[in-house]
């Protein structure tokens, strides 16, 4: 393996909190790692440098310092162990999603389901899609947790599916049953 | 005209490069420097680049700042500027689906298209396509 690497370092003022939080949650949002307590890593391609460069742009138009280099490791392990790294919290957040959506199907699964907790349950598996698709987008390593959390999103879609779509049929079909 | 950005590109900067050519000047040039000073030396006009009017504006992507700037509006390119938008700042403003996928497609292609200007050929017909596709209803 021989990936290069993006490093993004920088500095703000104190003051105001908001914008610290800011730049830390963007970060975060890119998929961004952080090692040793500072130095923020990407794997290049063009949208990851893109990223940083416009980051590092509003780090300076509100008065702090950065430093971006590109970077390839000297030693292999160190790809490996940064690879790791990223694929681990990407694990992280797919593991998230994967409960989210198990805990959304036992939902469905108590019956019978109100018109305002349907809503309230569509809402969330809206929520959920729109996580797994952010989760693709940053998963830079593949991570293995993909396809449980797929799947899970999946079970839970046709779940709230069959207790959502067509309830006349299903209480045709419990008559019929009784 | 000579129109200059930053080289290796990504969505906003081939989605700018696409509409320039197609609406505002068919024979246009383009050149790649670093920074805005790189682009007045060229003599083109910058886009994309840190400080340039045609950027990020106020939450606004570039190809968003370029579409104002030219007066270039239908429902189509307000379509297609949702999903650049989605591609390439990705903050949730827009639900496009079709924006995960650009993204992939031409984060797969910066990797095996080493030259921008080869990028931004293979790229035009890309979103020829995708304007073709959101203009349909309106045919």
């Amino acid at each position: 393996m021989d990936t290069p690497w993006l490093l993004c370092s920088y500095r703000l003022p104190r003051e105001p909190s908001r914008l610290r939080l800011a730049v830390w949650r963007r970060l975060r949002r890119l998929g961004a790692v952080m090692v040793h307590g500072g130095l923020w890593v990407l794997p290049r391609d063009h949208k990851t440098r893109e990223d940083f460069e416009w980051l590092s742009q509003e780090i300076e138009e509100r008065g702090g310092e950065v430093l971006l280099w590109e970077a390839r490791s000297l030693a292999t392990a160190q790809d490996t162990s940064l690879a790791a790294g990223f694929r681990t919290e990407s694990e992280e957040r797919y593991a998230e999603l994967a409960v989210a959506a198990e805990q959304l199907a036992r939902v469905a699964r108590r019956r019978p389901l109100k018109p305002a907790s349907v809503e309230q349950v569509m809402q969330r598996l809206r929520l959920l899609e729109r996580g797994l698709r952010l989760e693709r987008r940053r998963d830079y390593f593949r991570a293995p947790g993909r396809v449980t959390a797929e799947s899970a999103l999946r079970t839970s879609v046709e779940e709230v599916r069959a207790r959502t779509a067509a309830p006349g049929k299903e209480r045709r079909r419990r008559a019929v049953g009784h | 005209m000579l129109w200059v950005t930053r080289p290796n590109c990504h969505v906003d900067r081939t989605a700018c490069a696409w509409a320039i050519r197609r609406f505002v000047d068919r024979d246009a040039a383009f050149g790649f420097a670093p920074d805005l000073e790189g682009a007045r030396a060229l003599g083109g006009t910058p886009f994309d680049l840190l400080g340039a009017e045609l950027g990020h504006h106020e939450g606004r992507c570039s190809f968003e700042s370029l579409l104002r700037a030219y007066r270039l509006d239908d429902p189509a390119l307000r379509e297609l500027a949702e999903v650049v938008h989605e591609a390439d700042v990705d903050d949730d403003r827009f639900h496009t689906l079709e924006a995960s996928g650009l993204d992939a497609v031409i984060r797969g292609l910066g990797m095996v298209v080493k030259d921008d200007l080869e990028l931004f050929l293979v790229t035009h017909r890309l979103y020829d396509g995708l304007y073709a596709w959101f203009s349909r209803t309106a045919t």
